[in-house]
């Protein structure tokens, strides 16, 4: 289960243009990241997201890849400038958030199929 | 729409701006080059501090049909940042040169400064900027003074990267085997060369950037 639910690349993109170019190139860890947080958002959601399909699955990406953001962007924040990091992180979680409030609603995940 | 703050940094030192930079939005750092010296050799840095330099001046030999070879590159380094810095603006260069030539023969000289981002393992040229071409027909050493503003890419610094000014000197002659010598002042005390006088003529022997940063307001 590695990146069924988002792509590297959106996650990279999430995490501005001054990410660490180390944590970028590192598939092992970026591939870690991918499994933990979908592993996250299946449970948060009850259902297993990777079966998503559609605009749900889309969603889920979102929030997959925003979650992955976070974690690149703190990996390594000595290439932000002040509150730039702070600023990607609210955003990212305020993706991820509202994202997993569609998500865990069943009416929405309904959808999907 | 508000975004909720959840992560939110504060700042550990309260920092002090010029009016006048906080109205454009970028701050200007002077930096001087200057040589040092030790057991190994010789290398060419930037500070804002006014060290006094190891030599005065760089000199090079001019010999004929050189045809503007690009000498020995010169790369002004300044120590990593420590703390993330964004380059915004147009820079600017100013120098103390001379050009020394001999009677009935003809000596050229150019400069071209590169301002570079450097990582460590990779150089990014920034901005780029070439002086006119100096010419020397007799048997003196004529002074000048490079100016030369530099456009800038807004770059990035990532903490422990290097702001590196590289130098080429570009020399040509026409005549027998020396025709004259190029040289470049970095004395970031303003003293005199042997080529650069400051004291009496109208030239400085320093070697300035003027860096504008983009403020992180």
């Amino acid at each position: 289960m590695v990146w069924d639910l988002c792509t590297s690349g959106a996650a990279i993109s999430k995490a501005g243009a001054n990410a660490s170019s180390v944590i970028v190139a590192s598939g092992a860890l970026l591939s870690n990241w991918s499994t933990e947080a979908e592993g996250r958002v299946s449970a948060e959601c009850h259902t297993d997201a990777t079966t998503f399909t559609g605009q749900i699955l889309a969603a889920a990406g979102d929030a997959c890849s925003s979650l992955i953001a976070m974690n690149i962007i703190s990996y390594d924040t000595t290439g932000y400038l002040s509150r730039e990091a702070d600023t990607l992180l609210n955003v990212n979680d305020d993706k991820y958030t509202k994202a997993l409030n569609i998500l865990r609603n069943k009416q929405n995940q309904r959808l999907s199929s | 729409m508000v975004l909720n703050q959840k992560y939110q940094t504060q700042p550990t030192a309260i920092a002090s701006y010029d009016y006048t930079d906080i109205a454009e939005g970028t701050g200007t750092v002077v930096y001087y080059g200057f040589q040092d010296e030790d057991s190994v050799g010789v290398s060419y840095n930037l500070s804002n501090q006014l060290f006094y330099s190891s030599a005065i001046e760089t000199t090079v030999d001019i010999t004929q049909y050189s045809n503007f070879s690009a000498s020995t590159d010169y790369d002004f380094d300044l120590t990593g940042f420590n703390t993330p810095k964004r380059i915004k603006g147009t820079a600017r260069i100013q120098q103390g040169i001379a050009l020394g030539g001999r009677a009935d023969e003809h000596a050229w000289m150019y400069l071209t400064y590169n301002i570079i981002h450097y990582d460590g393992t990779t150089e990014t040229i920034i901005g780029t900027n070439t002086s006119e071409t100096f010419e020397a027909t007799s048997a003196a050493v004529t002074p000048n003074i490079v100016n030369l503003p530099i456009t800038l890419t807004e770059t990035s610094f990532k903490k422990g990267d290097i702001l590196r000014v590289e130098e080429k000197i570009f020399i040509s002659g026409a005549g027998f085997t020396n025709v004259g010598e190029a040289y470049i002042a970095h004395d970031p005390q303003n003293r005199d060369g042997t080529a650069v006088i400051p004291s009496t003529d109208d030239v400085i022997s320093r070697f300035e950037v003027h860096v504008p940063y983009n403020l992180d307001l």
